[in-house]
């Protein structure tokens, strides 16, 4: 059994977090796991992209090859293209909808990617878009977009558990507990329909 | 944190199983300077302070590594972590303390940058453990770099060598279960250095003596740190050689052809040799490979020094062995390594053809991805004031020269401000702006630098440059942290964290003792005020110095926040408005309405800072209401 994920985004849009989460989420159920990601840099727009390995054993590399994701997320439209060539044949690709435009793309009309060219890009994969960042918004912080993507993750892929992921984020954010799991299970519901 | 885990493991990155390791092997104290990738290895130790051991923060490299090296001639174990470009501010006294050698353990952490991720230069630093002859080990994953730091310490102590640790990006970011183990307690007593002849360096027959001393020790530390070399053994005449991360990738790589784990005792597909010790190589162990190959891969980032020894080695052997590599283009010296590159790299070498993977989609059509000021940030509205400076003094900002420096200061060089023109070293700023002043630039210098980096290195640069009176503008942006690493104080910070009481500094003091021709004091968030402050500046005689003091806004010291909203009946647009809030400010707070017609700022992200008010010709912005928010 093994899971190897990419996440990507915009930098403070959680993507570290997310990685963290779910190799503690899947340590937490019993696999081995270890995750790469580029942290330190702290001013926002910059990008990020984490590699998560999760398995029994998870692997030794700690990046991961090109068509050797089970699944991507990314929570951008630009960097959901950057990271189209690690998404393996017939795997999931998890997308926000919104993503977050550069602030180049506000001001100053540069072009950012439509979802039907994502779509085109990952194409004949099926992308399954999620609204994080619009459901983080509406729940009143867009740092909960993370929990949206583990939520539609979680519903797509059961390899590591629900209840773990759900358990894990507990830990994580022991403040903002409750929030951090309503966005979850938003994200979970938007993919199953069915309530928890 | 980390209740999820086994009791005896805990998830850490790279750099801080490498402190986790100093912390086991009873090191008593941990000092370093901020620098990704390795900044988590003091962090760590800071968050798991003791009596047994003292960690904190330096003004620089160099003071990092003087203090732990008078700590380890007391006879005590001492830890020192910095990036590539801290070591080379180091370099002095390591090569110094190289060929003293040391009577307590010193184990030095170097984190450095293969494909720039943090910026600067991609350097490495394998040259400096040959410049210095010094015992340099590399490990390759969490776990084993706690291992590699207790052996380090044990060897340093025994053979009174420092030794250094040289992490990558990749194993020194990737996160992965290590196991903890007791710290090693030792209680020693500290003693005074009484031996002129090791720790003194004015005859020349006691420096021609510390050489060879240096060099016994290096050979002395080869052997005692060869077990950390791993060779296994193939079932062909292939063979491949790694370290660090790439020793990963080619680890997975065999695993592949095997279809199952490598084993010690059970062969893989290929004889292959892990170079755990870079300096001094595992000369042995290479030729037992050499012996039993017709064809050898190396595999390493940056520089081949590898394979260059390699190389060496064949020729001297006359081995009738094909060595291939950078050489030969499988790798490039360029940018890190990923697996894909490096099973590349195997199919050459076994001769058969690599899958060739789809071009990736191309991103050149789209907007960059650059990076800007987090929302609220000081340093915007300082930017943002000193365009509108430049243009009140009737100068037209192509025209004027701002030397930027490291840290977040230098994302002025972006849109929309377009003002830093360099970025050099830590520190850089005032003695290059100096330079641009003798060259026979007439129009205005101004030097901008960060607090933390302004104590790091630029003040002999502005002593210099006081003394010479030269016309010169220095803009320090205080923002009382360290911030683009992670917030670590700097020596303006009032910090009494870990019994550590440090009496915050003030860069206008320093300043003044430098007796620059004058001094000025201000906060950045009332823009039009900072400006006139500037533009008086940047008039006057001399260097001046202008303090832009605010608080670094992602810091989370900010607990309440009054966001600005739009009055949706005045804003025009943002297409329509030139500049307009969003292209005047970069502000990433500020969108467009969902039907495009206004301008509409996130209340989530808005930090209140009110520059964006300023920017506003419409006068569209406002905070009528008071509506709290609590930041969490």
């Amino acid at each position: 059994m093994k899971l190897d994920v990419i996440a990507a985004g915009s930098a403070g849009q959680g993507v570290v977090t997310i990685a963290s989460i779910l190799a503690r989420a899947a340590i937490r159920e019993g696999f081995d796991a270890h995750y790469t990601a580029h942290s330190g840099i702290s001013q926002l727009e910059g990008s990020v992209t984490a590699h998560i390995r999760i398995g029994t054993p998870s692997g030794a590399s700690p990046k991961i090859m090109r068509k050797g994701a089970d699944a991507v997320l990314a929570l951008d439209l630009l960097e959901a293209l950057r990271i189209q060539p690690w998404l393996g044949d017939g795997k999931i690709a998890i997308i926000d909808t919104l993503g977050h435009p550069p602030v180049a793309v506000r001001a100053s009309g540069g072009r950012y990617p439509t979802r039907e060219e994502v779509e085109k890009a990952y194409a004949p994969a099926a992308v399954h878009w999620i609204p994080a960042t619009e459901t983080a918004l509406a729940l009143g912080a867009v740092a909960l977009a993370g929990a949206v993507m583990l939520g539609a993750l979680a519903a797509l892929v059961p390899t590591v558990e629900r209840d773990h992921l759900v358990l894990t984020l507990r830990d994580h954010y022991p403040s903002a507990a409750d929030l951090e799991v309503e966005a979850f299970f938003a994200g979970y519901r938007h993919v199953s329909g069915e309530d928890h | 944190m980390n209740r999820q885990l086994k009791e005896d493991r805990e998830l850490l990155c790279g750099s801080q199983a490498v402190a986790r390791g100093a912390l086991e092997a009873g090191a008593r104290l941990a000092v370093g300077y901020p620098g990704t990738p390795t900044t988590p290895a003091i962090s760590y130790l800071i968050d798991n302070h003791s009596a047994e051991l003292k960690s904190e923060w330096a003004v620089n490299e160099k003071v990092a590594l003087e203090i732990a090296i008078g700590h380890s001639w007391a006879g005590q174990a001492s830890f020192v972590a910095m990036k590539m470009s801290g070591l080379n501010v180091a370099s002095d006294p390591l090569l110094s303390l190289a060929t003293s050698g040391t009577p307590g353990a010193l184990v030095i952490l170097v984190g450095d940058d293969p494909g720039a991720y943090y910026g600067m230069v991609e350097q490495d630093s394998r040259h400096i453990a040959r410049l210095a002859q010094l015992p340099m080990v590399e490990p390759s994953t969490p776990d084993e770099a706690r291992r590699i730091t207790r052996t380090a310490f044990e060897v340093s102590e025994n053979l009174q060598v420092p030794i250094l640790i040289r992490q990558t990006t990749t194993t020194a970011s990737t996160f992965a279960p290590v196991l903890l183990e007791e710290p090693h307690r030792t209680n020693r007593k500290s003693r005074l250095p009484d031996d002129l002849a090791r720790y003194t360096k004015v005859s020349a027959s006691d420096c021609k003596r510390q050489h060879q001393e240096a060099l016994d020790r290096l050979s002395a530390a080869a052997e005692a740190l060869d077990h950390l070399n791993t060779l296994v053994e193939g079932k062909g005449k292939l063979g491949v050689v790694a370290s660090g991360s790439t020793w990963c990738y080619v680890q997975e790589a065999l695993e592949r052809r095997k279809e199952g784990p490598l084993k010690s005792g059970g062969k893989a597909a290929h004889h292959a040799l892990k170079v755990a010790v870079v300096n001094p190589m595992p000369d042995e162990k290479l030729v037992t490979l050499l012996k039993s190959c017709d064809r050898v891969l190396v595999i390493e980032e940056l520089e081949p020094l590898i394979e260059h020894h390699l190389r060496a080695l064949a020729f001297e052997l006359k081995c009738d062995v094909e060595i291939i590599g950078k050489k030969e283009g499988h790798t490039s010296p360029i940018g890190d390594l990923d697996p894909d590159t490096v099973e590349a790299a195997l199919c050459a070498l076994e001769g058969t053809a690599a899958a060739v993977s789809e071009p990736a989609p191309d991103l050149s059509g789209y907007a960059p991805r650059v990076p800007t000021f987090c929302p609220g940030c000081p340093h915007r509205s300082t930017y943002a004031a000193l365009l509108k400076a430049i243009k009140a003094c009737g100068h037209d900002p192509d025209e004027v020269l701002v030397t930027g420096d490291i840290g977040c200061t230098i994302l002025g060089m972006n849109e929309p401000f377009n003002l830093c023109r360099t970025e050099l070293v830590m520190g850089a700023s005032i003695a290059m702006a100096q330079g641009f002043r003798y060259s026979g630039i007439r129009k205005p210098i101004i030097a901008a630098i960060g607090d933390s980096t302004f104590y790091h290195a630029a003040i002999p640069a502005l002593l210099n440059a006081s003394a010479r009176d030269i016309n010169l503008t220095v803009l320090v942006l205080d923002n009382s942290c360290t911030a683009m690493t992670g917030f670590q104080p700097s020596l303006g910070t009032e910090s009494k964290a870990n019994d550590l009481v440090s009496v915050p500094l003030g860069i206008a003091e320093l300043a003044r003792a430098a007796r620059v021709r004058k001094v000025r004091r201000s906060t950045p968030f009332f823009t039009n005020r900072f400006s006139r402050v500037l533009s008086q500046a940047i008039k006057s005689q001399g260097v001046n110095v202008v303090v832009a003091e605010g608080p670094c806004a992602s810091r989370r010291l900010i607990k309440k926040v009054i966001p600005y909203r739009v009055r949706t009946e005045r804003c025009i647009g943002l297409g329509s408005c030139d500049p307009s809030c969003l292209s005047a400010t970069g502000c990433p707070a500020i969108f467009k309405s969902e039907d495009g017609s206004t301008a509409y700022i996130d209340e989530t992200r808005c930090m209140g800072c009110g520059l964006c008010v300023h920017s506003c010709k419409e006068k569209a912005i406002t905070r009528k209401g008071r509506k709290l928010r609590f930041k969490r």
